[in-house]
């Protein structure tokens, strides 16, 4: 049996709405950090997934995105590192369609089929961007999931049958010389599109598995205009909205290539052994798949499930904060200072294992506990007498902070400190997705990878504490 | 190991206004600092035989040898901010190893070169940029919060104590011509100051300045065909810390300073500091570290230099151990190398009886203690450390 072994998802922290002052619209969207981007939010949802699993068996790693920071060189390795997977696994970048999630699935399902891989990690993040007071600012959003697919402890079995159609019609495109996503009249591709091509893959999917439309206990279906349900299901032979997943669009936007595997994370998330969900996407084309829910599933431990990310959702105060973000009004820090270095590709080479994989050391002959690594112990001078010691699955609690007025930074101030780490080990990192007005000492935090920055088109990539939240 | 103590003497000083010399060059600041040292020295500038010359941004000896056409060997040392301190005791064990029987140890920095406001972190060996590069005021401020944790202080507390060190610097800065900032200040502007890192304010922090100064060093026996008046040294020393953060670190005091002053103490002779120490200049690069090495030094016991501070004890006059009498990093700014000889030279002139303003002047200095530190990071930082003493025999 091939199919889905573990599941999570990433919604960022914050959220733009009617709350926010300056925000003109009436719904409310998912929106990443300044920090953030479709790298850092694919490491993000794979945490969730992987949690308590033993990591050095994945072994492989598919990401995609029509966000991806390079374009000239691959993502998908970062984000193995990220989570500390195995260096000789495969690793794959699907990019440019916002049906890219499906696509990869399947992917995933045909090698693990295939016997070239055993256990495949499917990521799926966009950080999107559009021109501000656009018609497509209220309806997108940013997000991750994770799937991993494996043929063993299998959650949800996928039917090896899978329905595609390819179809030229126009929705959303961008070239790379812009940042912002482009659209045809939603009109056109929904009609003309959404509403002509889904029906048939629902129709060819349901042919092929020997199914009918009432055998279906869920359609988890993620297309651009997914307000437009009621007038799908009839097409699909339901009635009126059953058996429909609920869509997020409401509550953190469409968010992109990301958006079809958090729905079916959501779906996974309140489902029971036995149910047939059909998981059906749309973007240049159309896919369909068929899941059954085992009793695997019940076994899961579901950590940050998306709901409850949905529930610790806060409203930014000001729209200008999003402004700043994402460089769409260029802001500078308060007193003039030097330029900042860009990284040395030396040094990054060197600082791969302590930056991405975030190793420590432990010394074997008195058991201290560093981070960074040390090859002399500060406490009993042993020499080159360590083993590597991983601190990005930690918590820790902090002792000490400060908030820091000077360094620039979108909203200052920045706020840092010092933790003692769960098993031994102190660091100190700079706090992220936090109210500084809320640091104290004794907060209970854990690692996250961000985009510390950006420069001479370096991003660099390390980790930050954020506030520990059940 | 063998003690420097009493082994050379300072016969000669000089020290340049610290400020925002937007008209004078290291060079020219170091031909002033070194030509009032010769001449307070009353020596023929041929008769140097070796230089030290501290500087955090220059390199090779040519930073003095080039404006003072020094044929002789000339050391560029570098230590952060305890540089100033180094120089000079590069000078002083040189010549008392009895191969010199004058050097001298001069110190220069030129941060107002930069053309930044604030401290222009400038990049130095290529990294990978992933650390925060957060200012020096925040690993202080840390150390702040980490100190009102563990002591039971409120912040308000911290700060209403760190204003009375403050107000007492400006004081004793308002009455020093070669300070860089020479105005009085009140608690009040102290305490409600903008804010740079939580919970410090601007008039917690030092200022960035340009400065130099500069002593001339020879053998104990040789000195007073000199002077009659010549400073003794007693101990010269730099420690550093433990190479990172260990089980025992607090986050609060610094074992380099312990390490420093335990050091100090012993080459010197000296049993109780708290009570044997007449004057102390020491690194308030923050207002925090000011309490902080007070603990360290063991002026006040573990915890309770607040209250100290309180009672007086720093004062300029009425308390025990006159604390930064000539305005301190706080008003001379910190000029990174050059602090640590600006320092000497304070307790230098206060032994001598000799400072500009006789209202600052001390009555009967015969232990004067310098206190110098470099870095901020757990067991990362070093600390020059220096005690001066008036001739006995």
């Amino acid at each position: 049996m091939i199919g889905i072994k573990r599941f999570g998802s990433y919604v960022p922290l914050y959220r733009l709405g009617p709350g926010t002052h300056g925000w003109r619209w009436s719904t409310t969207r998912a929106v990443a950090n300044f920090d953030e981007d479709s790298i850092t939010m694919a490491v993000a949802a794979a945490r969730n997934c992987l949690i308590e699993l033993d990591r050095s068996k994945v072994d492989g790693l598919i990401f995609t995105s029509t966000t991806p920071p390079y374009l000239e060189k691959q993502c998908a390795h970062i984000i193995a590192q990220a989570l500390d997977l195995c260096d000789d696994i495969y690793c794959m970048d699907i990019c440019n369609c916002l049906r890219s999630g499906t696509i990869a699935l399947k992917v995933a399902i045909d090698t693990v089929k295939a016997g070239t891989a055993r256990q495949v990690l499917v990521v799926a993040a966009d950080k999107r961007q559009v021109l501000p007071a656009s018609s497509l600012e209220p309806v997108i959003g940013d997000g991750a999931a994770a799937i991993l697919i494996s043929d063993s402890s299998v959650a949800a079995e996928v039917n090896i049958n899978y329905e595609t159609m390819n179809y030229e019609i126009l929705g959303k495109w961008r070239t790379h010389d812009s940042a912002m996503v482009s659209s045809s009249e939603e009109r056109l591709y929904r009609d003309e599109g959404e509403l002509k091509i889904m029906p048939q893959v629902f129709g060819s999917l349901l042919k092929k598995c020997d199914l009918s439309p009432e055998d279906i206990d869920r359609i988890v279906l993620s297309s651009p205009t997914q307000k437009e349900y009621r007038r799908m299901m009839g097409k699909f032979g339901f009635e009126k909205n059953a058996k429909v997943q609920e869509s997020l669009f409401s509550q953190i936007g469409n968010t992109g290539t990301a958006m079809s595997l958090m729905m079916l994370v959501d779906a996974l998330e309140s489902s029971n052994p036995g149910e047939k969900l059909v998981l059906l996407n749309y973007g240049n084309g159309a896919d369909a798949s068929c899941l059954t829910v085992t009793e695997e599933l019940s076994r899961n431990t579901i950590n940050r499930s998306l709901r409850r990310q949905l529930e610790r959702g806060k409203v930014l105060e000001e729209y200008e904060t999003y402004l700043r973000w994402r460089r769409l009004v260029e802001w500078g820090g308060g007193a003039s200072r030097r330029e900042p270095e860009a990284p040395s590709p030396a040094c990054l080479y060197r600082e791969q294992n302590k930056n991405l994989r975030l190793y420590g050391s432990k010394c074997k002959q008195c058991g201290s506990i560093y981070f960074p690594a040390q090859r002399v112990c500060i406490e009993c001078h042993s020499h080159d007498n360590f083993e590597v010691y991983r601190f990005s699955d930690k918590k820790g609690k902090l002792f000490t902070y400060t908030l820091d007025y000077l360094t620039p930074t979108p909203i200052p101030p920045v706020s840092c400190g010092w933790a003692d780490i769960e098993g031994g080990g102190k660091t100190q990192q700079i706090i992220t997705d936090v109210d500084p007005n809320a640091v104290e000492v004794g907060m209970p935090v854990e690692f996250s990878f961000r985009n510390v920055s950006e420069r001479k088109g370096i991003e660099n990539y390390y980790w930050k504490f954020i506030p520990y939240v059940e | 190991m063998i003690s420097i103590k009493d082994r050379v003497a300072i016969i000669g000083m000089g020290c340049i206004r610290f400020g925002e010399r937007w008209d004078q060059s290291p060079d020219d600041m170091l031909v002033d600092v070194v030509y009032e040292a010769i001449e307070d020295a009353g020596i023929d500038r041929e008769a140097i035989q070796a230089a030290w010359i501290g500087s955090s941004r220059m390199a090779m000896g040519q930073v003095l040898g080039r404006p003072l056409k020094l044929r002789i060997p000339i050391t560029r040392v570098e230590n952060a901010c305890a540089g100033g301190t180094e120089s000079f005791r590069g000078a002083c064990y040189a010549v008392a190893a009895g191969i010199y029987d004058i050097a001298i140890a001069a110190g220069v920095e030129k941060l107002k070169d930069s053309g930044y406001s604030g401290l222009d972190i400038r990049g130095g060996q290529p990294s990978s940029e992933v650390e925060p590069a957060l200012p020096p005021p925040t690993g202080f401020a840390m150390r702040a919060i980490s100190y009102c944790h563990k002591y039971g202080y409120s912040v308000e507390q911290l700060k209403e104590a760190s204003a009375k060190l403050m107000v007492e610097s400006h004081k004793n800065g308002s009455l020093n011509p070669r300070a860089h900032f020479r105005r009085t200040i009140t608690e009040e502007q102290v305490i409600n100051a903008p804010m740079i890192a939580y919970p410090l304010g601007v008039l917690d922090c030092c200022g960035i300045s340009d400065g130099a100064a500069a002593a001339i060093i020879v053998p104990i026996d040789k000195a007073k065909e000199y002077r009659d008046d010549y400073v003794v040294v007693k101990s010269a020393t730099v420690n550093f810390g433990s190479g990172g953060w260990t089980k025992k670190d607090d986050f609060i005091h610094f074992d380099n300073n312990k390490c420093a002053a335990e050091t100090a103490y012993r080459e010197a002779g000296i049993k109780d500091p708290r009570k044997e120490i007449d004057m102390a200049i020491v690194h308030d690069c923050f207002s925090i570290n000011q309490l902080i090495i007070m603990e360290d030094l063991g002026f006040s016991q573990e915890g309770a230099a607040i209250e100290d501070v309180n009672a007086g004890f720093f004062k300029l006059r009425g308390g025990g151990i006159p604390i930064n009498t000539d305005g301190g990093l706080k008003c001379f700014g910190h000029p990174i190398a050059a602090s640590g000889l600006r320092m000497i030279y304070e307790v230098y002139k206060q032994i001598q009886g000799k400072t500009e303003k006789p209202e600052r002047q001390l009555s009967n200095v015969k232990l004067g203690l310098t206190h110098n530190m470099g870095g901020h990071l757990p067991g990362l930082c070093i600390t020059g450390m220096t005690i001066l003493g008036r001739r006995e025999d």
